[in-house]
C-alpha cells in the first residue's frame, strides 16, 4: 500500500512536509546531537570547576571493573543502584524529549530505550568481566553479535526500533569524542587525512561507477547511489545522491543491503586482520576509517581494535580524522557534482530541478560542527592546567566522566546495530550489482591499506 | 506550469514515513539527520525528488488543500 492509499484508507491527515531552513536546528538529530554533546559538556565543565562531583559519580558504567566473580558484578549493580536509576532517568528525559520533539513517539520511544539501557548494562557487566579480553568479547563486538542473535532470532516487534537510534547515538558520542580530541591534534593530522580521503572518495566512487555502467550495463542512477555509498558514508551518502539524480526506491533499498552485509563482515574481518598484521593502532585505525562506509560500523571496528591492543583512544582518534573529518566531507559535493551531471547530462525533460552549490552546505553532516566546538572549547577550558595538573585533577574529574559517557552512546549506538539489522528485510540483489559494489569494497581495502601503512604510514603510527 | 513537489500530495519527507518505505534504512543511516536535506520519495513514481521539482501528475497535498 502507498502512503497516499494508506491516508485515503485511514482517513488521515498527512504531516506537513519536511521543515526547512531554522526548523531543522530541532528536527534533525544532528542538531539534536549538538545540543545534547555541547551541553553535557558545559554542564561537566562547570560542575569540574565548582568541585562538585555528580558528574563523576552519574557516569558510572561496570566495564572496568574487571570482576572475577558473578558476585562481585552483582554487588557492584547492587551497591550502585540508585546511581544507575538516575543515571537511565538523564539519558530517558534528554533523549526521549529530542525524539519526540523530531516527531518519534514517546509510546513506542520508552519502552524501546528501557530495553536497550538494559542490554547495555549487560553489554557493560560482559565487557567488564577479568577474562573478557581473552576470550576476545570486546563490548563493541558482544554488543553487535547478540543484537544480531535477539533481532533475528526474537520476533521483536517493528515498533521496538523507535529507540534503536544508530545515528543519533554515533553522532551524540561523536560531539562528545570532540571534547577529549585536542584541537591541534585535528590541525596537525587533518590535512592527511582529508588527502587520504580524497583519494579513497574519487577512486572508489568511479570504480563503482565505471564497472557498472560500462562493464556490467548497470542504470546510471542505481551506480551512482552505489558508488557514493561505497566510497564516503554508506546508505547516508546514497540517501543524499539518491535525489540528487531521481534514484529509484529501489537503488537506495539495494544500497542498504550491500552496505550492511559489507559494512557487517568488515566490523569483523578488519580488525582482527589488522591484529595478525601487528598493525599500530592509529595505522589500524585509519586503515579502518579508510575501508568502512558508516561511521557507526567504524567506530565498532576501531573501538574492537583498540580494545584488542591496549590502545582504543588511539584507534578512534585515527578512525575519526580519516572517516569523520576525510570522507564525510564529501557527501555534499558529490550530491552537488552528480545533480550537475544528471540535470545537464542524463534527463531529457524539464523537471524544475537545478543544481545549486548551496547543496553542499545542506546535506553536511552537521554533527562534525558539533565535535569542532567540542573540541576548541574544551583545548581552552584545559590549556591553562599545568601537565601535572591536568593528570591528576582535569583527567579523572572531567575527561574521564565525558569519555564514560562517550562509550554509553558507543554500546547503545552498536547494540542497536545488531537489534535493527534483520537479514529477512533485506533486498536481494543481482549478481552484477553485487560485483560492482563488492569491487569497490576491495578498492578501499588495499587502496586503504597502501595509504594507511605504506604511503603514510609514519604520519598514522606517531598519531598519539 | 504545475506547483513543486513540495505541495504534492505523493511527495513523502517526513522521516518516519521514510523509513517505513525503506526497510534498513534506519539500520547505519537515519532519515532524521542532516545529508537526507529535504529529500523525499515520490509515491507516483519511486524516485527519490527534491521539493522544487515538477511534473505533470502533481495532486495538492491533504494538508494544503484538506478535505
Amino acid at each position: 500500500m502507498t502512503t497516499k492509499e494508506a491516508w485515503d484508507e485511514a482517513g488521515e491527515e498527512p504531516r506537513a512536509p519536511e521543515a526547512t531552513g531554522w526548523k531543522q536546528l530541532y528536527l534533525k538529530e544532528d542538531w539534536w546531537a549538538i545540543w545534547l554533546g555541547l551541553g553535557l559538556m558545559i554542564v561537566a565543565v562547570i560542575l569540574f570547576t565548582s568541585g562538585s562531583t555528580v558528574l563523576k559519580t552519574l557516569a558510572i558504567n561496570p566495564g572496568g571493573l574487571k570482576w572475577q566473580t558473578f558476585g562481585q558484578l552483582m554487588g557492584h549493580f547492587q551497591a550502585n543502584a540508585g546511581t544507575y536509576l538516575a543515571q537511565f532517568i538523564c539519558w530517558l528525559v534528554l533523549f526521549g524529549v529530542s525524539a519526540r520533539i523530531m516527531g518519534i513517539k514517546l509510546g513506542e520511544f520508552i519502552p524501546s530505550f528501557i530495553v536497550l539501557y538494559i542490554l547495555s548494562m549487560v553489554m557493560f557487566g560482559i565487557a567488564g568481566w577479568a577474562n573478557a579480553a581473552r576470550f576476545n568479547l570486546e563490548a563493541p563486538l558482544v554488543a553487535l553479535i547478540i543484537g544480531l542473535i535477539i533481532a533475528n532470532v526474537v520476533p521483536l516487534p517493528k515498533w521496538l526500533d523507535a529507540g534503536f537510534r544508530v545515528e543519533y547515538y554515533i553522532k551524540l558520542s561523536i560531539v562528545l569524542l570532540g571534547a577529549t580530541f585536542p584541537i591541534t591534534l585535528v590541525l596537525t593530522a587533518g590535512p592527511v587525512a582529508i588527502a587520504q580521503a580524497t583519494i579513497i572518495s574519487l577512486v572508489t566512487c568511479l570504480v563503482i561507477f565505471f564497472v557498472g555502467t560500462r562493464v556490467f550495463g548497470l542504470d546510471k542512477r542505481l551506480c551512482a547511489v552505489l558508488g557514493v555509498g561505497g566510497a564516503v558514508c554508506g546508505v547516508s551518502a546514497s540517501m543524499a545522491i539518491a535525489a540528487s539524480v531521481n534514484a529509484k526506491k529501489e537503488h537506495l533499498y539495494t544500497s542498504v543491503t550491500l552496505v550492511v552485509v559489507w559494512a557487517l563482515v568488515m566490523i569483523i574481518f578488519l580488525p582482527f586482520v589488522a591484529r595478525a598484521m601487528g598493525l599500530n593502532a592509529g595505522v589500524a585505525g585509519s586503515w579502518i576509517g579508510t575501508s568502512e562506509f558508516a561511521d557507526a560500523a567504524g567506530f565498532a571496528a576501531a573501538s574492537t581494535y583498540g580494545k584488542m591492543v591496549g590502545n582504543e583512544e588511539v584507534a578512534i582518534k585515527a578512525f575519526t580524522l580519516m572517516k569523520v573529518i576525510g570522507r564525510d566531507l564529501w557527501i555534499g559535493i558529490w550530491s552537488f557534482v552528480f545533480a550537475l551531471i544528471s540535470t545537464v547530462m542524463w534527463e531529457k525533460a524539464e523537471t524544475g530541478r537545478k543544481p545549486e552549490a548551496m547543496e553542499i552546505w545542506w546535506r553536511f553532516p552537521k554533527f562534525v560542527i558539533g565535535f569542532f566546538v567540542a573540541s576548541i572549547l574544551m583545548t581552552i577550558v584545559t590549556s591553562s592546567y599545568s601537565v601535572a595538573d591536568f593528570n591528576t585533577q582535569v583527567r579523572p574529574n572531567l575527561i574521564l566522566p565525558l569519555v564514560s559517557l562517550r562509550t554509553w552512546g558507543f554500546i547503545f549506538c552498536f547494540l542497536s546495530i545488531g537489534l535493527t539489522t534483520r537479514f529477512r528485510e533485506l533486498k536481494g540483489v543481482t549478481m552484477k550489482t553485487f560485483t560492482t559494489f563488492t569491487l569497490g569494497v576491495i578498492v578501499n581495502v588495499i587502496l586503504g591499506y597502501l595509504l594507511s601503512v605504506h604511503v603514510f604510514g609514519d604520519h598514522w603510527s606517531a598519531l598519539k | 506550469m504545475t506547483p513543486a513537489c513540495a505541495r504534492c500530495r505523493s511527495f513523502v519527507a517526513d522521516a518516519a514515513a521514510l523509513e517505513r518505505a525503506v526497510p534498513g534504512l534506519n539500520i547505519l543511516s537515519s532519515a532524521y539527520g542532516s545529508v537526507r536535506a529535504h529529500t523525499g520519495l515520490c509515491e507516483v513514481h519511486g524516485t527519490f525528488v527534491t521539493p522544487a521539482q515538477r511534473c505533470a501528475q502533481f495532486e495538492p497535498s491533504l494538508y494544503f488543500s484538506p478535505k
